[in-house]
């Protein structure tokens, strides 16, 4: 069934919480939860703060999963320490803020208006508009994706991070040019049914200039922007999905590199909720030294492995004295 | 403390162990590369012999594992949980590969238990928020119960071969009797909500107990003797104990020392009192959970008081984090086996921890 229940499933993930003494994070998610239905086995009874904040919490633990699809407080994962994923949750993914700057604003209307109206561009081109609806798809993808697929499962669905999330690895040749065909297109099909009033007058106030006319002066500036030799014929637009197969080998890189981020970022959060404990076991682990040099982006994965990223010789796990890892045979301690 | 044996698993990091219930010097441990994070899983058969502990079989997966059950029909048999969804059957007498395999749960399998009672089932729990039921000779399941959210731990009713329970993230034990039609409720019988405070004014110690924070629960087991009580561990580090006659009647027993989260409990096959915890605090105890004890100021059978139970003893030879624990069924009762995050694997007698 739902598949997403349980959030991310990067493999540090849920560290945090259980070692995690302070339990504010599990008392955010109650505050001003929203209480669909009333707790009914328990609702006769006299209610302390402590019971209403259970209810909210049982509320919370089945409404969420339908409402978000990924409960930033229900995570799980190998180690169960489900208070990162809320740390984790707000990293979302860089196509936020490109959407928010791209969002027409009142004092921007009118020319943006005028400028979907001048159509450049292929109108029939797959319209990046409906794209919006990928970032949420995009975000659940990544995040439940993230971790489960150090180097066994993959991204399963990377379209929407390879779509989007990818943009500085955007092959070099105009990328400028390439992200205002999309945001021209975006335009275009978002305003289409209000801008007909805009189109008339923007006709008439700019007439004499024709759409071949733009076109040639973006490919001319297109040219002189892209290094020598790069073609850029395939301007202004080109459907992102073409974009999105044509670099594959690109962009493979960067969901590793970002799932390298999300276990960094696990890692120290790990060890920042085990800072207070000063326990000799604890200073000498070699779980929380792991811990560290992941943090310090010393060490990353590498298919089934975790390697040194500047040798890029394999990392292995190795238990206090090393003594007698390499010959199975038991000994008895003591007696 | 007096003789420990020692068995280590070198690149693997242990994360459950279990005695075989037909012999008495054998036991499986489930372990992972990399702590988990990345990599393959091995299954060790370990067998105690003069030389001490031995590796009997060994079976490698492609990814990592979580959790196993021995066969309680096949002494041979055991069933492991992997990362990738999926459930094997290994065969003791073949070698390498598994005999079955059991690939229904979209996402990681963290919990397996076999029936004990009618022996010809076993369970599975999954992130991917549910429970499945299963027979050893089929490879699709008998019977899928959702829960709807990660469920880290599931068990049998040792009594009865319907009853079965289901501990998961969101602070709930779910009861489900399989005797129940599905219609309604997929068969849930009750839910016991491990953090709610009790109905009726209770006194922990000193003080009112007023429930606590909800957190995760990570694991449970069923008491071997009083067949309706339930222990519980989970995030925020306490043990308690429940009577599922009286699923929101709140706890029996509080039994708090564990600095972090409680990975694994573990009820006494031979006292029906003792059970033993392994914690992310890098120590394995064990506790009474005070049922023998008389409740100090309680009123006549310790009404409207949780006890506090008692910590017996407390074994911290682990270095990382502890992540299995069980007993093992025969001898003079006492022998656990421990195993954590530092490739090793204990095996030591409770007892001695009791005698200090």
């Amino acid at each position: 069934m739902a598949d997403s229940l349980c959030g991310p499933s990067n493999g540090a993930k849920n560290l945090l919480s259980h070692a995690d003494r302070d339990r504010s994070l599990q008392q955010d998610r109650l505050v001003g939860g929203a209480n669909g239905s009333p707790a009914t086995f328990r609702s006769q009874l006299n209610r302390s703060g402590a019971d209403e904040a259970f209810a909210g919490f049982q509320q919370n633990g089945h409404m969420e999963p339908v409402l978000n699809g990924m409960p930033a407080g229900i995570p799980n994962h190998a180690f169960h320490f489900p208070g990162i994923a809320a740390p984790m949750a707000p990293i979302n993914h860089p196509i936020a803020p490109q959407f928010a700057t791209h969002q027409p604003t009142p004092a921007a209307h009118d020319w943006v208006n005028q400028f979907a109206g001048m159509n450049v561009g292929n109108k029939n081109a797959p319209a990046p508009a409906l794209a919006q609806p990928h970032q949420g798809a995009q975000i659940h993808g990544r995040q439940t994706n993230m971790g489960y697929g150090f180097g066994q499962a993959g991204f399963a669905g990377p379209f929407g991070a390879q779509q989007f999330g990818m943009t500085p690895q955007m092959p070099m040749h105009a990328p400028t040019t390439m992200a205002y065909g999309t945001q021209n297109q975006s335009f275009a099909t978002m305003q289409q049914n209000e801008s007909a009033l805009d189109v008339d007058a923007f006709n008439k106030a700019f007439g004499d200039y024709d759409d071949t006319e733009f076109d040639a002066e973006i490919a001319k500036w297109a040219e002189k922007e892209a290094p020598a030799g790069e073609q850029v014929t395939a301007l202004p637009v080109q459907p992102v999905e073409e974009v999105a197969e044509q670099q594959p080998q690109e962009e493979d890189a960067a969901p590793r590199r970002r799932e390298d981020e999300e276990l960094a970022r696990a890692a120290i959060s790990i060890l920042g909720s085990v800072e207070k404990n000063n326990s000799e076991k604890f200073k000498n682990s070699n779980f929380f030294e792991l811990m560290r040099r992941i943090g310090n982006r010393e060490v990353v994965v590498e298919g089934p492995n975790l390697v040194d990223s500047t040798t890029g010789e394999t990392v292995v796990a190795r238990s206090d004295d090393g003594d007698g890892a390499e010959e199975p045979a038991a000994r008895t301690l003591g007696a | 403390m007096a003789s420990m044996l020692e068995f280590r698993t070198p690149g693997f990091n242990p994360y459950a162990v279990k005695y075989s219930p037909y012999y008495d010097s054998r036991l499986a441990v489930a372990a992972s590369a990399n702590y988990g994070l990345v990599g393959n899983g091995r299954l060790f058969c370990l067998g105690l012999s003069a030389q001490g502990v031995v590796v009997e079989k060994a079976f490698d997966t492609n990814d990592a594992l979580y959790d196993l059950a021995w066969s309680e029909i096949n002494e041979n048999q055991l069933v492991v949980a992997t990362g990738d969804g999926s459930i094997k059957l290994f065969d003791l007498a073949v070698p390498d590969f598994p005999v079955m395999n059991f690939h229904e749960h979209n996402r990681e399998v963290f919990s397996v238990a076999w029936n004990p009672v009618s022996k010809d089932n076993f369970l599975s729990s999954s992130w991917d928020g549910t429970v499945k039921l299963w027979s050893p000779t089929r490879t699709a399941s008998l019977l899928t119960l959702p829960i709807g959210c990660c469920t880290y731990s599931v068990a049998f009713s040792p009594s009865n071969p319907s009853l079965l329970s289901a501990a998961s993230s969101d602070s709930h034990i779910r009861l489900f009797d399989l005797r129940i039609p599905p219609s309604a409720n997929y068969h849930l019988a009750a839910t016991i909500p491990v953090h709610a405070p009790a109905p009726h004014p209770t006194r922990l110690g000193q003080a009112t107990y007023a429930g606590a924070v909800p957190a995760e629960i990570l694991t449970h087991d069923w008491n071997k003797y009083a067949d309706t009580v339930v222990a519980a561990g989970g995030v925020d580090g306490a043990i308690r104990t429940f009577d599922v006659r009286s699923p929101v009647g709140g706890p029996l027993a509080v039994l708090a020392g564990h600095e972090y989260a409680v990975r694994r409990l573990a009820w006494s096959p031979h006292a029906r009192d003792i059970l033993v915890s392994a914690s992310y605090d890098m120590t394995v105890r064990v506790w009474t959970d005070g049922s023998t004890m008389p409740v100090p100021g309680a009123g006549p059978g310790g009404q409207g008081t949780i006890s506090t139970g008692a910590q017996l003893g407390l074994m911290n030879r682990h270095t990382e984090f502890a992540t299995g624990v069980d007993w093992c069924l025969f001898g003079a009762g006492g022998w656990v086996a421990s195993v954590g995050w530092d490739e090793r694997v204990l095996l030591w007698d409770a007892h001695t921890l009791l005698r200090g």
